[in-house]
């Protein structure tokens, strides 16, 4: 039992003298009757019971300075936790007891060994999951007569949803791992990932695609293509029973280019009436927003969403929309290009393109997967952290793994600061 | 610019993690219980709505008639305030009903049994108690429902109750004269002090290294282990109580990989479960273990069927315009009447476990009058009329000692001040939160502003609309 009071994986750090003896003092007989079994489970309910397992420890060594220091044991989880998500393997925590940890050649020695990991593909693919809301494609509800598809058979509904999750998985891991590893193909990339029942209720070609996903060639005239179009994303953010220009282009426009767009005045009624023959999607969202206030917040999202109406609310690609052509013209109003020239498109292809080579987006990225890997907003000193790493995503058009790594070799990914200190 | 020592302490564990300590942040909550008789509360939610004209009385009164759905509650109709013409204010889909059930508005950040339960643990071990039947396992048994159906502590942060009748007994009444012997008990308790003792030294060695700007990130835990001690070295701890019989079916739980998979959560075993913690919640009251119970019945997706039923849960029968197993979809007629005569069947069984609660605590003596005298019993669902907020089944039993006005119904419709704004606009239907404030009054919970009461032109006086 004093092997296991020993290790370190408790703590993520060994344990001390003291709490070493702590531990075994559960092991007196006047506790555990003599009974050995009764020892170790006191010991395990005493180390569950502990700070030292519920909390990481970034408490750090005091540098004299107004600033601390994470330990090596303290780096090492900062590191796990971040790349994949959990605690420390040994690699990690040998790194730890030899001190190496201690600078930051063996930090991004060991971020790229972690990145390099299943478990750092599994984690960068949970980045893009939140980022992107897709966890509303799990709770979105779709009416059985507006897409008959879903509900095919009994398990319809339950493997298309999967199968996108795994579209997506793939899909950016490839990007970020396997491809380019650059921001502009997440967006501009002309294939996606699908087994064949994604496939087929996409209405791709089927020919050679099996039952495990795999990747899939789109060609250049198809309107699929990249993270706006990936079924999650078209699934979740799309109404019951029809798709939502409103919702998608809020989601483009607040997550993805980080601009604010305030929620709708309390007495305005956000049910949208059924849809009318005749009408398209897009035709009754511009016919309820024309007036009042409305055009105020919803020219900035709704002529974005526009761009997706190629797509029905359960993703499948459309040309028409209750019986009308689908027009997927639209416009990022308030933003213009390198030369002011407007930002409208046509389709989702072009305003993929438009989003991939906009500055905002990439500093919108950035500024989230800070978000992810510290899980706070950077303010006060961790803005300039944040503006370093944007600058060196659209100035340099840092690969994204490279992104991840810089990240963890900041000053700020292990050091931490007094609030007694003053920023100048 | 002052700058926060900030991430200096992260939770460690994932949000199953955080959420067990949650729970037993709430579950040791320990104090010296007075001796007089107490004013208690249960919290008894049954999910996914009913058809309304099928439960509500149509006279208001003194006299009035149960209904088919209603009927199982007549012997305790003399008991009950029947109560129809009541929103669920502010939602207008079922989604979180469990969780707004509890709350007046989003602007009350924790939910009132929580409140209570702050408040409480000065007089209960245990301030509240969350405990649920099959409340936490959604379609297929595997993940964990969506939608916020709990108690919550903020906006974010929520308690899940605690599923399992033996682990919920084991916390409770652990400590007590359980009929184990004295060296037994006094080597139980002993070794809880140990356990105890290491984490306190851990805190103390911890708290040492932390500025005062982090330590308040592990104030919960420091609290809940100072409740686990004070609970501990209570002599209440060692209160005699009336333990005998409990589980006399020998009800067990082997243990599982994936708990989704364990005996409480089997279809089957709902009747067994919901049994035994109804009288863990009994016994709780009646020990002095604590003041507030909440028990949840499935949750507002309840996906699990109740043998006999139909096969497809009470959300499904809900949805009974759809055909069987969807939700949406238009049912045949024969579809149609399928999915009611199973959803009513439900809705029989639910209330027939109320009317068995009410029973249970009526036939247990308090220190003046009996349990259920001394216990206002919150019923509620989430849904009423048309799938909708509105008409929805509250209504209150016991209480009697407290001043409740039992043995009528009253029908709120139109005879209260029209909402005015969204979701509800134009209806004439009283909003939940008056029945949240009247409880809150009760049970002498102190309210600051419109905490748990409706901020809008219904700003009536609870207390003056016939219920107490």
């Amino acid at each position: 039992m004093r092997r296991v009071v020993h290790r370190q994986r408790a703590f993520r750090r060994p344990l001390t003298d003291a709490e070493k003896a702590r531990y075994l003092a559960q092991f007196d007989p006047a506790l555990t009757g003599g009974q050995f079994k009764t020892g170790v489970e006191l010991t395990i309910r005493s180390l569950l019971m502990s700070p030292s397992f519920l909390f990481r420890s970034e408490l750090g060594k005091d540098d004299g300075k107004g600033t601390f220091t994470l330990t090596p044991y303290e780096t090492a989880s900062a590191l796990s936790y971040l790349f994949w998500g959990t605690m420390p393997d040994a690699a990690l925590f040998a790194s730890a007891a030899s001190g190496a940890l201690a600078n930051k050649s063996e930090i991004e020695a060991q971020a790229r060994r972690l990145l390099a990991d299943p478990r750092g593909r599994g984690e960068v693919a949970r980045f893009f999951y939140e980022w992107l809301e897709s966890p509303r494609a799990y709770v979105a509800t779709k009416d059985q007569v507006a897409f008959p598809k879903l509900f095919a058979t009994a398990t319809s509904l339950d493997a298309i949803r999967s199968a996108m999750r795994e579209e997506q998985d793939d899909f950016v891991t490839h990007v970020v791992f396997d491809s380019t590893k650059h921001f502009d193909e997440l967006f501009n990339a002309t294939y996606t990932f699908a087994n064949a029942d994604l496939a087929a209720y996409y209405g791709l070609p089927t020919a050679g695609v099996g039952a495990t996903t795999q990747k899939v060639e789109l060609g250049a005239d198809s309107t699929r293509g990249g993270l706006l179009t990936l079924g999650m994303f078209l699934f979740g953010h799309a109404r019951t029973t029809a798709s939502s220009p409103t919702q998608r282009g809020h989601m483009i426009r607040a997550s993805l280019l980080c601009d604010d767009i305030p929620p709708p005045p309390a007495n305005v009624d956000t049910a949208t009436a059924p849809a009318t023959p005749g009408n398209t999607t897009r035709q009754q969202i511009l016919a309820v927003t024309a007036n009042g206030v409305c055009p105020t917040c919803h020219q900035l999202q709704d002529p974005i969403g526009f761009g997706l109406e190629g797509f029905d609310g359960a993703a499948v690609a459309r040309t028409m929309d209750n019986g009308e052509a689908v027009d997927a013209s639209g416009a990022i109003n308030g933003l213009t290009g390198p030369q002011g020239e407007a930002l409208t498109f046509n389709g989702a292809r072009q305003l993929s393109q438009l989003v991939a080579a906009n500055p905002r987006a990439r500093g919108c990225f950035t500024t989230n997967y800070y978000r992810f890997a510290r899980g706070f907003d950077a303010k006060g000193v961790d803005t300039c952290a944040v503006n370093k790493l944007k600058n060196d995503l659209v100035g340099s058009d840092l690969a994204l793994p490279e992104l991840f790594v810089k990240l963890a070799l900041q000053d700020s990914f292990t050091k931490r600061r007094s609030a007694e200190v003053v920023e100048p | 610019m002052k700058i926060d020592r900030r991430n200096m302490l992260r939770g460690a564990g994932s949000a199953a993690l955080a959420a067990s300590l949650t729970q037993m942040f709430q579950m040791h909550r320990s104090r010296a219980q007075s001796a007089a008789a107490t004013t208690k509360v249960v919290f008894f939610y049954t999910p996914c709505g009913l058809q309304v004209d099928l439960w509500h009385p149509s006279e208001t009164g003194k006299t009035f008639n149960l209904k088919q759905l209603s009927a199982p509650l007549e012997p305790h109709k003399a008991d009950s305030i029947f109560m129809d013409g009541v929103a669920m204010y502010p939602l207008t889909d079922h989604q979180g009903g469990s969780q707004q059930m509890l709350v007046g508005d989003d602007k009350d950040v924790k939910t009132m049994d929580l409140e209570l339960g702050d408040m409480l643990k000065a007089t209960s071990p245990f301030g509240s108690l969350q405990l649920g039947i099959q409340c936490r396992i959604s379609k297929g048994g595997t993940p964990t429902v969506p939608h916020p159906h709990f108690s919550r502590v903020s906006l974010a942060e929520e308690v899940f109750p605690e599923e399992n009748p033996l682990v919920a007994y084991d916390r409770v009444f652990s400590g007590l004269d359980t009929g184990m012997g004295a060296a037994a008990a006094a080597l139980q308790l002993a070794q809880k002090k140990s356990v105890l003792d290491a984490a306190n030294a851990d805190l103390v060695s911890l708290s040492a290294s932390l500025p005062t700007s982090e330590k308040r990130k592990i104030d919960s835990y420091t609290t809940a282990l100072r409740d686990m001690e004070h609970r501990l070295s209570d002599p209440q701890t060692m209160m005699a109580c009336n333990l005998a019989g409990f589980n006399p079916t020998g009800f067990t739980v082997p243990q599982v990989a994936d708990s989704n998979q364990a005996a409480y959560n089997q279809a089957d075993k709902r009747p067994v479960v919901g049994d035994l913690q109804m009288e863990i919640a009994r016994l709780s009251l009646a020990c002095g273990r604590t003041r507030a119970v909440t028990l949840l019945w499935e949750h507002t997706n309840a996906h699990h069927p109740i043998v006999g039923v139909d096969k497809f849960g009470v959300h499904d029968a809900s949805h009974y315009t759809a055909p069987p197993g969807q939700l949406t979809g238009n049912a045949t007629p024969e579809q149609i009447d399928a999915k009611l005569t199973a959803w009513n069947a439900y809705r029989v069984w639910y209330a027939q476990r109320l009317a068995q609660f009410v029973q249970m605590l009526k036939d247990t003596p308090d220190t003046v009058g009996s349990l259920f005298d001394n216990t206002i019993i919150f019923h509620c669902s989430e849904l009423g009329l048309g799938h909708r907020t509105e008409r929805v089944p509250f209504m209150f039993l016991g209480g009697g000692a407290l001043g409740f006005k039992l043995g009528q119904a009253i029908n709120f419709t139109g005879q209260v001040p029209a909402y005015t704004k969204d979701p509800h606009n134009g209806l004439q239907q009283l909003a939940h939160s008056s029945l949240l404030t009247i409880i809150a009054n009760k049970m002498g919970l102190p309210l600051k502003g419109t905490r748990y009461g409706y901020s809008g032109p219904q700003a009536l006086d609870p207390m003056s609309l016939g219920i107490v």
